[in-house]
């Protein structure tokens, strides 16, 4: 397949808008930026470089998007440059930028038009002319005639669950009565049914999300989907108990185990999985290792020293991979 | 000469070792083939291919005085644009830890000094290759003998000779002082062995081999290209620049004055 034919499948079949961003139709909204803000930083990019406005507007921000220790996990797709890419969830481009220097083309899926739209400022400015962008809903995603080669799903699947607006600042640890249907696996697994089915038969996905059994969620750290404690490692019915009580939702941001994850992707029909641990998150990754590795030269990455001290214990010596804080899976056709 | 990568060359297993460290934007793998095991280093960006460049070219001069042909390459390059991909063999070995200072490290310092004496050449001009970055972190010890390894801060013709031999005998110095303003008996003893052990033969030539700290000193601050961003992120990633300007002039006299015995 080359890129000029899914691109030519993107102008047949969805709108082009004012910015030059496909639309399916979607009305949904996830965000760290609560609306106002994003118009802000919108508005901003009229007269400023999408940094300059970002550093201006939402300076935590900056490297977030544009650190470049977030691409260092690209490295496990082993790509040739020749690659067609979907980036699902795409946001602010903190992947797309970077993949779509290394491959071919990559088509860029997000449902927040606005995080398209400084992205697509981003792709204009440092010359990346092989960026597409389509602002669709991530659970009723287009099925492509024309596939890719590899497909990103990072710190993404475990939002899938949630519709309409989510205003991450109103959102965490607050109260807001929401109704969901059907069950968070279900979602989750249609939707990596969908990222199968635009895949090419020996195509790869890399998916990236926090471990459910991260050591610190034992420790009573606070889940960063929802500012609860303890939601990830109880049973799910339990976890739901506590969800409603607290912020009278349930609890949808289903993360999963070393395991519970690679079943998730083989029964979504991915042929294999390699899972890899990620120290001290998948984000700004620091030490990527293979599930396989028996870790005996693992070196903790710098933090405190009660931290390096407690992950030298769980990972060099009792090797208790499956206590790692984020996973890395690369699943092939 | 490197060899290039090719894609039938993918790996069984990929580990990310080092992220963007010391602010560059080069990023660190171990990579597994079968049983063999190699250091990858990549970077998708003009300044980051510029340190993998100069890594490329220290580990080719090294490698054709430490393993001269017909030893096959030990390291394979591969550029486009601004996109750069080097695996270097993966060396197993011992390590001496500079934080403990000149005496537990002496043996280590030792045979450092003698395998700088062996592969880098003098020259009537006194100028010769320098690594940038010789310290016990990046040499090993095995059974096949003394591996330099990180060529990052690589310059062909970049300083005098024996700069690099005394860069390692002051950082590991000053790493054991701990903020002690003197040296200790020991290590004065340690001190002037080793760099009497360099200087043999009359090894070192003019103001390094007069005023060594000072003049490595002066050297670092009037060729700060070499080490760009280290530099600039802060001081104590090159040690040796945190010696006060009394320890310094301590510490070449307590040397001139073995010399001169």
């Amino acid at each position: 397949m080359t890129s000029e034919t899914l691109l030519s499948e993107m102008e047949n079949r969805f709108r082009v808008n004012a910015d030059g961003i496909f639309e399916a139709g979607n009305t949904n909204y996830w965000s760290n930026l609560n609306k106002e803000e994003n118009k802000e930083l919108i508005e901003a990019l009229k007269s400023k470089p999408a940094r300059q406005a970002l550093r201006e507007k939402q300076p935590w921000l900056e490297n977030v998007i544009y650190s470049p220790k977030r691409q260092a996990g690209l490295e496990l797709l082993e790509l040739t440059g020749e690659e067609t890419c979907i980036d699902y969830g795409c946001m602010w481009g903190a992947l797309t930028i970077p993949l779509a220097q290394r491959t071919r083309f990559v088509l860029g899926i997000d449902q927040t038009l606005d995080s398209l739209r400084f992205l697509k400022a981003r792709t204009l400015e440092s010359g990346c002319g092989n960026v597409a962008l389509l602002n669709a809903d991530l659970k009723s995603m287009p099925i492509l005639s024309h596939k890719a080669h590899v497909a990103i799903v990072n710190g993404v699947l475990e939002w899938i669950p949630e519709s309409g607006t989510v205003e991450l600042k109103k959102f965490h640890g607050h109260r807001a009565e929401r109704t969901y249907q059907g069950s968070p696996r279900d979602h989750q697994k249609s939707f990596l049914i969908r990222v199968r089915e635009n895949l090419v038969p020996g195509g790869k996905l890399y998916l990236a999300i926090e471990n459910r059994y991260a050591y610190d969620m034992f420790l009573g750290a606070k889940d960063p989907h929802n500012s609860l404690r303890f939601t990830t490692i109880l049973p799910r019915k339990m976890a739901g108990l506590l969800s409603r009580f607290q912020l009278k939702r349930p609890y949808v941001n289903w993360l999963y185990s070393f395991k519970e994850l690679e079943k998730l992707l083989i029964e979504a029909g991915f042929s294999s999985v390699d899972s890899y641990l990620c120290f001290p998150d998948y984000r700004f990754p620091e030490r990527i290792v293979p599930y396989s590795n028996d870790l005996a030269d693992f070196d903790p990455f710098r933090g405190s020293a009660t931290r390096q001290k407690l992950e030298k214990a769980l990972f060099k010596i009792m090797r208790l991979r499956w206590l790692a804080r984020s996973i890395i899976a690369i699943a092939r056709t | 000469m490197a060899r290039p990568l090719h894609h039938r060359d993918r790996p069984d297993m990929i580990e990310l070792l080092n992220n963007c460290a010391h602010g560059k934007e080069v990023y660190t793998y171990l990579v597994t083939r079968g049983e063999k095991k190699y250091l990858r280093k990549t970077s998708h960006t003009i300044d980051g291919t510029f340190i993998l460049d100069r890594e490329a070219r220290g580990w080719e001069w090294y490698q054709a005085r430490r393993y001269p042909p017909p030893a096959p390459s030990r390291i394979r390059y591969e550029k486009r644009n601004e996109h750069s991909i080097l695996e270097a063999e993966w060396i197993e070995g011992s390590k001496g830890l500079y934080t403990k200072g000149l005496g537990p490290n002496a043996q280590w310092i030792e045979q450092a000094i003698m395998h700088y004496r062996e592969v880098w050449p003098r020259s009537d001009k006194n100028r010769v290759p320098l690594h940038g970055d010789f310290s016990l972190d990046n040499i090993l010890f095995n059974s096949t003998g003394t591996h330099v390894i990180d060529w990052e801060h690589f310059a062909e013709e970049g300083g005098p000779w024996g700069f690099d031999a005394l860069y390692l005998l002051f950082e590991t110095l000053w790493s054991g002082m701990k903020g002690r303003s003197h040296l200790t008996s020991g290590e004065t003893r340690d001190l002037r062995r080793l760099f009497k052990l360099l200087d043999k033969n009359s090894g070192l030539i003019g103001p390094i081999k007069k005023t060594p700290l000072k003049t490595i000193k002066e050297f670092i601050r009037s060729h700060q290209n070499f080490w760009g961003s280290q530099l600039e992120i802060k001081d104590c990633k090159l040690p040796v620049l945190l010696f006060s300007e009394a320890q310094t002039n301590q510490i070449d006299a307590l040397i001139n004055c073995e010399v001169a015995e």
